[in-house]
């Protein structure tokens, strides 16, 4: 299937290391242009450098944050200066830190509102209107969105509200040609979820006993959903949610 | 991108249709082996004929939805003959416009036949072969009713409902085997059925059929009825080797319609 990714330019967040850095690899290897991003220049750096020798072109590179209100024009401008036109947007990033409800302090809700829900939605915001005709606009969710998730009372509480703001953007961009999708993870196998799970055994295996396809997904059957939700292919998928998750979200 | 079915097996229900024949083709181009089902056999055999000419594989089977006992000879027949179904694309004909209220016993029996236990019966025949196979993609295509009701489509939404209980549950007896079952949920797809719709409600309001489809579209976030290939390239990615990890959800092809997230 050709997914028409060839040449478009695509700007991606937390694209350095898990699901952003997966999707990165992907949208490459079918021929688009990326422009990487994610807080740490070293890192920004090291990847730019290793994707260019294999895909000699199609990569540059930022280190922004994105609870900065700069970063949106930052990225705009250094995509259009290197290849003119935006053609797609991935915010990928890292979730809230772990807690209950009741635990929650208000400085930690405050930090994952700027870190979830604003960060993502001004980058949205701001690329939009920046975006080709065709264009589209992906955020990484979680399955917060549908179920509360144990211990994560900030995503729970935060990415639902997302969900929503990017629906609105949908609306709101009628006409426009520019789609937008929300891509919904299940447990899977990045580093850092095998991290956190390596620190509870117990709690890691009983929550995989209960996805329906029996196993973690990979970073890779993530990416290649990304891609193609991003393309052209799915130029009729808008205004709504893809979940990837081996089946485990409870409700229909 | 390569979508890793090359040499499987689908058989597409109401594959001389609007939406099947074009999910038919798009398998086809991915180097998937087709079998055709309609109960019209001259659009069934004008599917095959497109993708034999396009160098693809494929083949028509008469198929009547409502005939559960023709249903496994006729698999029996396919398997044997033809190939295995690794993919089944589930597509059943919208019932008639209609209220919910006041309608007769026969019409809701007759139509929960067709559009609901046809899907289920078919699905338990092919699943043991999936199974031993360790590989299989069931997808059954519904409707945005299913979401937000269509007013006057109260046969569809209610019964097509139904499907989404059970794909779910299936989604997680079958997940073991590397099997997924998920629904896709057309908008406004340009298809006759969709004139046909425009028409039926142009008549019943008394006004131009332009002026239905006009105010149809301007709903649609996108500004436009989706085209038949954009739904099958979707249904074609969920079949694939790299929808491994989506089960028990489902997907609208829908330019944004549905108003709900």
């Amino acid at each position: 299937m050709d997914l028409g990714l060839a040449d478009r330019v695509y700007i991606v967040t937390g694209a350095t290391s898990g699901l952003g850095a997966a999707c990165v690899a992907q949208l490459l290897a079918e021929g688009a242009r990326v422009l990487i991003s994610s807080r740490d220049q070293s890192r920004v750096t090291a990847a730019v450098v290793e994707h260019n020798e294999k895909y000699p072109g199609q990569v540059c590179g930022v280190a922004i944050d994105i609870v900065d209100p700069e970063a949106p024009g930052a990225l705009a401008r250094l995509a259009l200066a290197e290849w003119g036109r935006i053609d797609g947007l991935l915010v990928s990033g890292g979730g809230p830190p772990s807690t209950g409800f009741l635990g929650a302090t208000d400085d930690q809700w405050r930090a994952a509102f700027d870190s979830v829900f604003l960060g993502p939605l001004r980058i949205a915001r701001e690329i939009a209107s920046q975006l080709s005709a065709g264009g589209c606009i992906g955020v990484v969710l979680s399955g917060s969105v549908y179920s509360p998730i144990p211990e994560l009372a900030l995503s729970n509480g935060l990415r639902p509200g997302v969900a929503m703001a990017l629906k609105t953007l949908s609306d709101e961009l009628a006409g426009t040609g520019i789609r937008t999708v929300g891509l919904v993870p299940g447990r899977i196998e990045t580093a850092r979820t095998l991290e956190l799970d390596s620190a509870q055994p117990e709690v890691s295996a009983r929550r995989n006993s209960a996805i329906p396809a029996g196993r973690m997904g990979t970073p890779t059957e993530f990416a290649r959903v990304a891609a193609f939700m991003l393309s052209p292919a799915a130029s009729y998928v808008n205004g709504t949610n893809i979940v990837i998750d081996g089946g485990v979200k409870r409700s229909l | 991108m390569d979508l890793g079915i090359i040499g499987r097996g689908a058989l597409v229900l109401g594959g001389g249709g609007g939406l099947g024949s074009e999910i038919a083709k798009s398998l086809a181009r991915e180097g998937v082996k087709v079998a055709v089902a309609d109960l019209v056999e001259a659009a069934a055999d004008s599917t095959v004929a497109a993708i034999l000419q396009e160098g693809g594989e494929a083949t028509a089977v008469s198929w009547d939805l409502a005939d559960h006992v023709a249903m496994e000879s006729t698999i029996d027949e396919l398997e044997a003959s033809h190939w295995p179904v690794d993919i089944l694309v589930n597509i059943t004909g919208g019932p008639p416009p209609s209220s919910v209220v006041e309608q007769s016993e026969e019409l809701w029996k007759e139509q929960f036949n067709g559009m609901v236990l046809s899907v289920i019966r078919l699905t338990d025949r092919l699943l043991p072969g999936m199974k031993a196979r360790g590989w299989g993609r069931i997808i059954t295509s519904t409707s945005s009713g299913i979401v937000t009701p269509i007013p006057n489509l109260g046969l569809s939404n209610a019964l097509r409902s139904a499907l989404v209980g059970w794909s779910k549950t299936l989604a997680r007896e079958v997940g073991e085997y590397g099997i997924t079952s998920n629904l896709v949920i057309p908008g406004r797809v340009a298809t006759r059925r969709i004139v046909f719709l425009d028409e039926a409600k142009a008549k019943r309001e008394g006004r131009p059929v332009e002026d239905v489809t006009k105010e149809s579209v301007a709903s649609i976030p996108v500004g436009r009825y989706g085209k038949p290939e954009e739904y099958a390239a979707a249904v074609t990615f969920l079949a694939s080797a790299h929808a491994s990890y989506i089960t028990g959800t489902s997907l609208r092809i829908d330019g944004g319609l549905i108003p709900s997230v």
